[in-house]
């Protein structure tokens, strides 16, 4: 079933790479990814956890602590094609993580649990005129994301999203091309590789 | 136009097994679903550092006050603001030295060996980052050995104070008394004996969360640390 699900969405893209129009595009992407909202659990400062050892006051002794892995964030954009320099449209984002919640001081058991994050943000995208086959770009991007999970249902199940590329590249063909992208922001900070059809 | 295409396929599978790595983030203890580990060092340490840091620097600021107490003024008054001297009743020094952490403290004469040293201002734990307001006040006796032959030397304290800190938390601690004892000429500086509870009580927004003691039976460094009292 699930074969001919991935076949059919095969065709369906690639129906849409062959009726190219050039006036909208679809991307998808995959990136590694490190999310602000990670660090509102620990409630302290960016990259907070990482401190933890070298700060034993009465917060760290008795405050939860996190670990948290990460896994990959699942990106999809769709844009429609203004002008050569203009691109607006937006993007949904789905990651998880799952980790482990624990105590410095005492007995209590750690816990394990895992999130999901599903974010809606519309977005502009500023693109470089260049060469036939290379383009250079960025984008901003805002809106809201939804944590769902056992931590998040009862700290922050709906929070701010934004996104912001300062710099991506596009290679490849007019219909078919590849993505780079450098991106930071409460979604994803780190990169993204995807593939995009224009149409 | 092929080797382009080429191209982008090999970059674009690299970077997406870079990306798809998992990456963990910090190393937590391996306890889930398993045995738990009971884990007091943290607490204990933090306990340490008052009886050995705090009271210890609030204690050696007396011992200099008085072993400057007999010289010149010039010196005396170039560390402290001077009122007399330090062994009279009633006299007051405070510490005025910019160097001092003990800044600010007050050593208060209050009768024939006997003090009372008070500080009210911010003062480190453990690592430079945890530099809080702290406020204590410390009852201080000379130490008399039963044994007039002894060598003991020390101090005999005891101790009330407060100490805000972030995250809403504060702590009092308390001691009906401990006693630091220096053997002379045993060897490096500091106390070689120690004795007696310290009782701290810890609060979250003025709610209590704990309550500890730290007991000290002899060896400075090897005290008896409980929870949950």
């Amino acid at each position: 079933m699930n074969k001919i699900f991935i076949t059919l969405a095969c065709l369906f893209c690639g129906a849409f790479a062959l009726q190219a129009q050039g006036r909208h595009e679809v991307n998808a992407f995959i990136g590694g990814y490190k999310s602000e909202y990670i660090n509102s659990y620990g409630g302290n400062e960016f990259f907070g956890n990482m401190d933890i050892y070298h700060c034993e006051d009465l917060y760290d002794l008795y405050e939860p602590h996190y670990s948290l892995e990460t896994g990959p964030v699942l990106t999809i954009s769709y844009h429609y094609i203004f002008n050569k320099w203009l691109r607006l449209g937006a993007q949904t984002n789905l990651g998880g993580l799952s980790g482990k919640c624990w105590y410095e001081l005492g007995n209590r058991p750690a816990e394990s649990f895992n999130e999901v994050m599903l974010s809606v943000l519309p977005e502009a995208k500023f693109c470089i005129p260049g060469a036939r086959h290379f383009r250079l770009y960025g984008k901003v991007a805002a809106g809201i994301q939804m944590n769902m999970g056992t931590l998040s249902s009862r700290t922050a199940p709906v929070s701010f999203a934004w996104d912001v590329v300062p710099l991506g590249a596009e290679w490849g063909g007019q219909r078919v091309y590849g993505n780079a992208e450098i991106c930071f922001g409460s979604v994803i900070r780190g990169g993204r590789i995807g593939i995009g059809f224009r149409f | 136009m092929k080797r382009v295409y080429i191209f982008t396929v090999i970059l674009s599978m690299v970077l997406l097994a870079a990306a798809c790595s998992r990456g963990d983030y910090e190393n937590a203890p391996d306890i889930v679903g398993g045995h738990t580990v009971v884990n007091n060092l943290p607490g204990r340490k933090y306990m340490m550092s008052i009886a050995d840091e705090m009271v210890t620097a609030a204690l050696d600021e007396l011992e200099l006050g008085l072993s400057i107490n007999e010289r010149g003024a010039a010196e005396r008054s170039s560390h402290f603001n001077v009122n007399g001297s330090l062994t009279t009743p009633g006299s007051t020094w405070t510490v005025k030295a910019e160097d001092s952490q003990m800044k600010g403290l007050s050593l208060h004469c209050t009768a024939a060996d006997q003090w009372q040293l008070s500080f009210d201002g911010e003062f480190v734990l453990i690592y430079e980052e945890n530099l809080y307001p702290t406020v204590f006040t410390l009852m201080v006796d000379k130490y008399k050995p039963e044994d007039p032959e002894s060598a003991d030397e020390g101090w005999k304290v005891s101790l009330t104070g407060r100490r805000e800190e972030r995250g809403g938390y504060h702590c009092t601690f308390d001691t009906a008394s401990i006693t630091y004892v220096n053997t002379r000429g045993a060897g490096a500086p500091g106390w070689n004996q120690v004795f007696g509870d310290l009782y701290m009580y810890v609060f979250k927004n003025d709610a209590q969360v704990d309550a500890c003691c730290l007991s000290f039976e002899g060896s400075p460094s090897q005290a008896t640390y409980i929870r949950g009292l």
